[in-house]
C-alpha cells in the first residue's frame, strides 16, 4: 500500500544523526542513481542505494528496517562514482551503527549448543555476533 | 580530439599508388631517399652493392603514393617511382 | 620633517558634512539600529546634519541629498549604506547633479561589511557601524576637491575568436563604424556552430543561419579578418593595446583560389577531418567547410607530405589559377587597438576521460557532436554509418561530476539531447530512443514546449544516470546499466548506439589569452566577469570584454545577446573619443621633495621622473597602485583619494572606540579582489570576527611599512593585507612590493620584540569566501592569544621610526 507520511521536525533529528555519524552532507545527494547502477549487490537488495539516501534525506527511520545496508559489500563502487563526491559506504555504515547501537540481542549466544559452535566457521560466528547481538 | 579516430570512410577514399624502382649499383649510400620519404617506405638494407654501400630496400611498399621525392632527391638517379593505379587511403600520422 | 608626523594639510575653511544612514529596506535596519548610528555623529565637529532613509539609492533618497546640499550648503557627504563598489557610482552622480565634486563623498559599508556578516549580533553590529561611519567621517574630512581625469580613445577593436560570438560582435562594431580586427585560429570563421545540424528549439539549420552572417563579416569594410592566426602578444592598456598576431601560412592564395577542387583529387595524403570530428577523412589540401569564410582551400602542413623539401607538389602542378604558393611564410602582424573583446569559445568535454563509458574503445559509443555531423551527412543522402534502431543518450557527461573535476552544469546538453533524439526519431520512427537524465533543464524560451514535443514523439526519458557501459565483443552492441529512480528498478539494456551528451569546457586557446590580459577565472574554469549581476560582459581589466561561451556555457541566443552587449560596452567607452577615469593617481608634495630620485626606478609603470630636482608624475601612465609611496624618505609621495593623512585618520578612527580588553584587527583590502571578496562574504551571510575593521585601498601596495607600524603603535592588535593573487592582479608588481613592505614592517617589529605574527599578508581570488573568513578569524584569534602589546615595546616602536625605516640617511 502507498505510505503516507507527515514531515515533522523529528525527522530532521534522524537526518542530522546520520549526517554527523557518516560525515557526509546527505542532503547534497541529487538522486541521480549512479550508485544503484554501480552496485554489484543491488539485485539482492530490497531498496536501492539511492533510495536509501532518499529515505535518510526525508528523515524516515524505516530505512533502518531495510536489508539493503546489510547486503552492502562495502566495495566502494558507489563512492568512487558518485558525481556529487558523496561517500555512500559511510552512510550505509552510519545506518548500521545506529541499528547496532540499539544493542538488541536477536540471538542468545549462550543458548547455542557447544558442539554447534565448534562446527560453525569462525566468520559465521563473528558476523553473527556482530549483526545479531547488541 | 583527445581520442585517436579512424574515419569511417577511410577505405572508400582512394589515393594514388606508386611502385619504387631502385638501381642498386648506382646507389652511393647517402641515405637521402630513406630519410626524406614522407611515408617511411624505405629502409637501409644490410646487403652491399659493388661500391660497398648499403642501398635502400622497400620496407612498406603499400605506403608508396608516387610523390616522387626519392626520384628528385637522389643525386645518382638510382631510385624513382612509377604510378601503379590507386589504393585505399591510410592516415599517415 | 619626520615621516611619522603627518601634519594635516587641509583647507582653513570649516567643513559642512551631511551624514546619511540607509535602512536599505530592512537589509541594514533589521540588524543595525540606524537611528542610533545617525544620532551618534551629531555631536562631531563639521557634521551639520545626520539623517536616516529607507532607500538612499532611490530617487527620493538621492533628492534628499541634493536638496540638503543646496539648503544647508553641505560640502562633504558620508553615506552609510551598501558597498561603494555597488552604489558608489550612483551616489557620485548624485553629488555631481548637486554641483559638488563626486570625490567629496565617502561611503561607510554597513551592509555587506557589517549588517550582513554580523546578522546574529545586532548590538555589536550597531557599534561596529558607528565605528565605520567614524572612519568614513575621518576620511571625508580630508577629501580633496577633485575632478575625473579624461583621456583620448580611438575607434579600433580587437575581437579574439571568430565563432558566432566574435562574428556578432564584429558585425555590431563594424556596422557602427568602428575598426575591427577579427582574429581566428582556424582557417575559417564560424566556430562550433558551423558543425551543428539543427538548432533548438526551432530546428533552424545552423549552417543556413550562420552562413549569411559569415558572408556579412567578409563583406564589411570595417572588419579586417585574420584567419589561421593566433595572438602572439598583447601589451598595453585601455586605448593603447599593442597586439602582435602570427598569421600561419595556408599555402593557398585566397584571392586566386577558385575552389575547383582539382588539388584534392591529386593529393596523396589523407587526414581525419576536423569538421566531422575525425569521423570522415579529408586530404592535406582541403576546404575547411562547405560554407568556409574565407572561401579558399588550405594546405595543412602537418598532414602534407612536406614542403621542406617539396615532397610531392602535385596540388601546385594541377592548380590552373596558380593559387597554390609554397613560398608563403608565417607573418607577424602588429597593430594597436583601443578595446578588446575576448570570444574564444568552448571545447567539448573529452569523453575519453570518462573511462566507464568506453569512448574511444567501443565503436558504438559516440559524442553528441559526432551525432550532429552524422545527421548533417545523412540529411544530404550520405550517411556516415548505420545509426541502428536502439539509441541511448547519456546526459551530464563531463558535467555535474566531481569525479572528472567539473561540478557545474553545462546548460545546453538537456536541450541538445532533446533535439537530437527528436531528429533521429522523426527520421526513422521505428527507432527506440532513450534519454537517460538526472534533471531535465528546459529553462529558455520555447524549451519546455520542445521537450513536451519530444515526449509526444515517443522519445523515452528515463531519470537515472548510467554507471557504466559494456561492449559485447562479438556484436559490438553496448549494454547500459542505470537505475530508473522514479520506479526504483535497475535497467540493463543493450543499444546499437550510445550517445554521450558531453558538456562544455573552456577552449584550450583561452588559457594563453587569459594570461596575457590578466583575466581571472571563475571556479568553473571559464573566464570571470567583472560582476555576475551588473557587469556580465565586462572584465576587471579596463577595455577588455567577454562574449559567448568563454564566460560560461550558454546557447546561441544568449551568445548573440552577450556579443551585442560586449560591443555596446566597447562602443560606450570609445564613442565620445575620450573616456573618464577616477583621479586615483599619485602626486608629489613638492615642498617636501628634495630630488633624491630614489623613487624613480620604483614605479612599475615608469610614471615617475625627476624634473628641476623635483619628482614628477605622468598621470596618463600612473595606475594609482601606491607602490612608490613607501620609498620616499621624506614622505613627499602621496596618492589622491587615499592620501597618507586619510589612511592614518581612518586607522585612528577605527581604533578610537577600543575599550579595555577589546581586540581590534585592521583589514586592508584591495579594490579588485580583497574588498570585493569581503562584500561577497557578507552577501553570502557568512560571519567573521566582529573586531575587524576593513579599510579599502586600490592595492595593498599602498600600505606602507610606516602605516603598518603606525597602526600598531596606535593600538591595532593585528593587521592583514588582502590582495588579488599575482596572476589576476591588475597592478603589475604589487605582490612582490607588498611582500617587501610586510617583511620590512615585520623586521622592525622583531627589533622591538613585538610578535611578527601580528601582520599577515594573504593573496585571494574573489571566490575564496571561506578562505577570507578563516584568515580574518585566525588573525583575531592570534591577536587575542597574544594579548595587548605592553607599553614598553610600543614606545620603542614609535622612537626613531624614520631611522628604522630608512636607515638614518638616504643610502638605503
Amino acid at each position: 500500500m502507498i505510505p503516507k507520511i507527515v514531515l515533522t521536525s523529528g525527522h530532521v533529528d534522524f537526518l542530522k544523526k546520520v549526517s554527523e555519524l557518516s560525515g557526509q552532507v546527505v542532503t547534497q545527494c541529487d538522486q541521480c542513481g549512479t550508485c544503484s547502477a554501480s552496485c554489484p549487490m543491488v539485485d539482492g537488495m530490497d531498496i536501492t542505494p539511492a533510495q536509501m539516501m532518499r529515505l535518510v534525506q526525508l528523515g524516515r527511520r524505516e530505512v533502518l528496517e531495510s536489508k539493503a545496508m546489510w547486503i552492502c559489500a562495502s566495495c566502494f563502487a558507489c563512492t568512487v562514482r558518485c558525481p556529487r563526491g558523496l561517500d555512500l559506504s559511510k552512510v550505509a555504515e552510519a545506518l548500521r551503527q545506529i541499528q547496532l547501537r540499539q544493542a538488541i540481542d536477536h540471538i542468545d549466544i549462550k543458548s547455542i549448543p557447544k558442539d554447534e559452535i565448534e562446527r560453525l566457521p569462525q566468520i559465521a560466528l563473528v558476523s553473527g555476533c556482530r549483526k545479531f547481538t547488541g | 580530439m583527445g581520442v585517436v579516430r579512424i574515419p569511417y570512410d577511410i577505405k572508400k577514399v582512394k589515393i594514388p599508388r606508386g611502385e619504387v624502382h631502385i638501381i642498386k649499383e648506382r646507389c652511393k649510400g647517402c641515405g637521402f631517399c630513406i630519410e626524406y620519404c614522407p611515408n617511411g617506405v624505405l629502409i637501409r638494407s644490410d646487403e652491399f652493392n659493388a661500391k660497398g654501400y648499403h642501398p635502400p630496400i622497400i620496407a612498406k611498399p603499400e605506403r608508396c603514393v608516387n610523390c616522387g621525392l626519392c626520384q628528385l632527391i637522389c643525386p645518382e638517379f638510382a631510385i624513382w617511382s612509377t604510378p601503379k593505379g590507386e589504393m585505399e587511403a591510410f592516415i599517415r600520422n | 620633517m619626520s615621516s611619522t608626523e603627518f601634519t594635516s594639510r587641509e583647507q582653513s575653511q570649516m567643513k559642512r558634512t551631511g551624514v546619511y544612514v540607509c535602512h536599505c529596506g530592512g537589509n541594514i535596519s533589521e540588524v543595525v539600529d540606524v537611528k542610533r548610528v545617525a544620532e551618534s555623529v551629531l555631536g562631531q565637529p563639521d557634521v551639520v546634519l545626520a539623517k536616516t532613509h529607507e532607500h538612499m539609492c532611490s530617487e527620493t533618497g538621492q533628492n534628499l541629498v541634493i536638496n540638503d546640499i543646496k539648503e544647508h550648503r553641505l560640502d562633504r557627504i558620508v553615506i552609510a549604506a551598501c558597498s561603494p563598489q555597488f552604489q558608489g557610482p550612483t551616489f557620485k552622480a548624485t553629488l555631481d547633479k548637486a554641483g559638488l565634486s563626486p570625490y567629496v563623498l565617502e561611503m561607510a559599508n554597513i551592509r555587506e561589511q557589517c549588517a550582513w556578516p554580523h546578522f546574529g549580533f545586532p548590538g555589536e553590529a550597531t557599534r561596529k557601524a558607528m565605528s565605520l561611519v567614524g572612519m568614513a567621517l575621518a576620511k571625508v574630512d580630508l577629501d580633496e576637491i577633485l575632478k575625473k581625469l579624461t583621456f583620448p580613445i580611438g575607434r579600433r577593436v580587437l575581437v579574439i575568436g571568430g565563432g558566432i560570438a566574435g562574428i556578432q560582435a564584429s558585425l555590431d562594431l563594424g556596422d557602427a563604424g568602428f575598426d575591427v580586427y577579427l582574429v581566428e585560429k582556424e582557417a575559417s570563421i564560424g566556430g562550433k556552430m558551423m558543425q551543428l545540424s539543427r538548432t533548438f528549439p526551432t530546428e533552424d539549420c545552423a549552417a543556413c543561419i550562420l552562413s549569411p552572417k559569415m558572408a556579412d563579416v567578409a563583406a564589411n569594410r570595417n572588419i579586417h579578418m585574420l584567419t589561421y592566426s593566433e595572438i602572439e602578444n598583447i601589451e598595453g592598456y585601455l586605448g593603447h593595446y599593442e597586439v602582435t598576431v602570427k598569421k600561419k601560412p595556408t599555402y593557398v592564395n585566397p584571392d586566386k583560389c577558385t575552389c575547383c577542387g582539382d588539388c584534392v583529387d591529386v593529393c596523396p595524403a589523407v587526414a581525419p577531418n576536423e569538421l566531422d570530428q575525425g569521423l570522415l577523412s579529408r586530404k592535406a589540401i582541403y576546404l575547411p567547410s562547405p560554407i568556409a569564410v574565407p572561401h579558399a582551400y588550405v594546405l595543412d602542413i602537418k598532414a602534407c607530405l612536406g614542403l621542406l623539401p617539396i615532397a610531392c607538389g602535385k596540388c601546385k602542378e594541377i592548380c590552373d589559377p596558380g593559387a597554390v604558393d609554397f613560398n608563403m611564410r608565417p607573418e607577424l602582424i602588429r597593430f594597436t587597438v583601443d578595446t578588446i573583446i575576448v570570444a574564444t569559445g568552448y571545447d567539448i568535454f573529452d569523453a575519453g576521460q570518462k573511462k566507464v563509458y568506453g569512448f574511444g574503445q567501443y565503436e558504438n559509443v559516440v559524442t553528441a557532436l559526432d551525432v550532429e555531423r552524422m545527421i548533417v551527412h545523412a540529411a544530404e543522402g550520405n550517411p556516415m554509418r548505420p545509426m541502428g534502431k536502439r539509441i541511448a543518450f547519456i546526459q551530464c557527461v563531463g558535467s555535474r561530476d566531481e569525479q572528472v573535476g567539473n561540478e557545474s552544469c553545462s546548460r545546453i546538453c538537456c536541450m541538445y539531447a532533446t533535439k537530437l533524439s527528436q531528429l533521429l526519431k522523426r527520421s526513422d520512427p521505428s527507432r527506440d530512443i532513450y534519454v537517460f537524465y538526472t534533471d531535465l533543464r528546459a529553462y529558455g524560451k520555447g524549451f519546455e514546449e520542445y521537450y513536451k514535443r519530444a515526449q509526444g514523439d515517443g522519445v523515452k526519458f528515463i531519470r537515472g544516470r548510467p554507471a557504466e557501459l559494456v561492449e559485447d565483443p562479438r556484436t559490438k552492441k553496448v549494454t547500459l546499466r542505470a537505475e530508473d529512480t522514479l520506479t526504483r528498478t535497475i535497467i540493463e539494456s543493450e543499444f546499437d548506439l550510445v550517445v554521450l551528451s558531453v558538456g562544455l569546457r573552456p577552449n584550450e586557446g583561452t588559457e594563453a589569452i587569459a594570461k596575457l590580459l590578466r583575466l581571472g577565472k571563475s571556479p568553473d574554469g571559464f573566464l570571470q566577469e567583472a560582476h555576475p549581476k551588473f557587469r556580465p560582459v565586462d572584465t576587471l581589466t579596463d577595455g577588455v570584454f567577454l562574449a559567448g561561451t568563454v564566460q560560461g556555457p550558454k546557447d546561441i541566443p544568449d551568445t548573440v545577446a552577450q556579443a551585442s552587449a560586449a560591443s555596446s560596452r566597447a562602443i560606450r567607452l570609445m564613442n565620445r573619443g575620450e573616456y573618464d577615469v577616477d583621479p586615483v593617481t599619485a602626486f608629489v608634495h613638492v615642498e617636501s621633495c628634495d630630488g633624491c630620485g630614489l623613487c624613480v626606478d620604483r614605479c612599475p609603470s615608469q610614471a615617475l621622473s625627476l624634473s628641476a630636482n623635483v619628482a614628477v608624475i605622468n598621470e596618463a601612465l600612473c595606475k594609482g597602485c601606491g607602490s612608490c609611496i613607501a620609498h620616499c624618505p621624506k614622505a613627499a609621495l602621496d596618492l589622491h583619494c587615499y592620501t597618507n593623512d586619510q589612511m592614518l585618520a581612518q586607522v585612528r578612527a577605527a581604533l578610537s572606540d577600543k575599550e579595555g580588553p577589546d581586540v581590534r584587527t585592521l583589514i586592508f583590502a584591495d579594490d579588485m579582489t580583497g574588498y570585493r571578496l569581503a562584500d561577497n562574504v557578507g552577501t553570502a551571510k557568512m560571519s567573521y570576527a566582529l573586531d575587524s575593521r576593513i579599510i579599502r585601498v586600490p592595492s595593498c601596495s599602498r600600505v606602507t611599512p610606516q602605516l603598518m607600524l603606525q597602526a600598531i603603535a596606535l593600538g591595532a592588535d593585528g593587521l592583514i593585507l588582502c590582495e588579488s593573487e599575482k596572476n589576476s592582479n591588475p597592478y603589475p608588481h604589487s605582490v612582490p612590493t607588498i611582500m617587501s613592505h610586510v617583511s620590512k614592517a615585520k623586521e622592525i617589529l622583531g627589533q622591538v620584540d613585538i610578535a611578527q605574527d601580528r601582520i599577515h599578508f594573504v593573496q585571494f581570488v574573489t571566490v575564496m569566501l571561506a578562505g577570507f573568513v578563516n584568515n580574518i578569524n585566525r588573525l583575531s584569534e592570534i591577536a587575542r592569544k597574544l594579548g595587548p602589546i605592553p607599553a614598553e615595546p610600543l614606545q620603542r616602536l614609535s622612537q626613531d621610526m624614520d631611522k628604522k625605516l630608512f636607515g638614518g640617511d638616504h643610502d638605503s
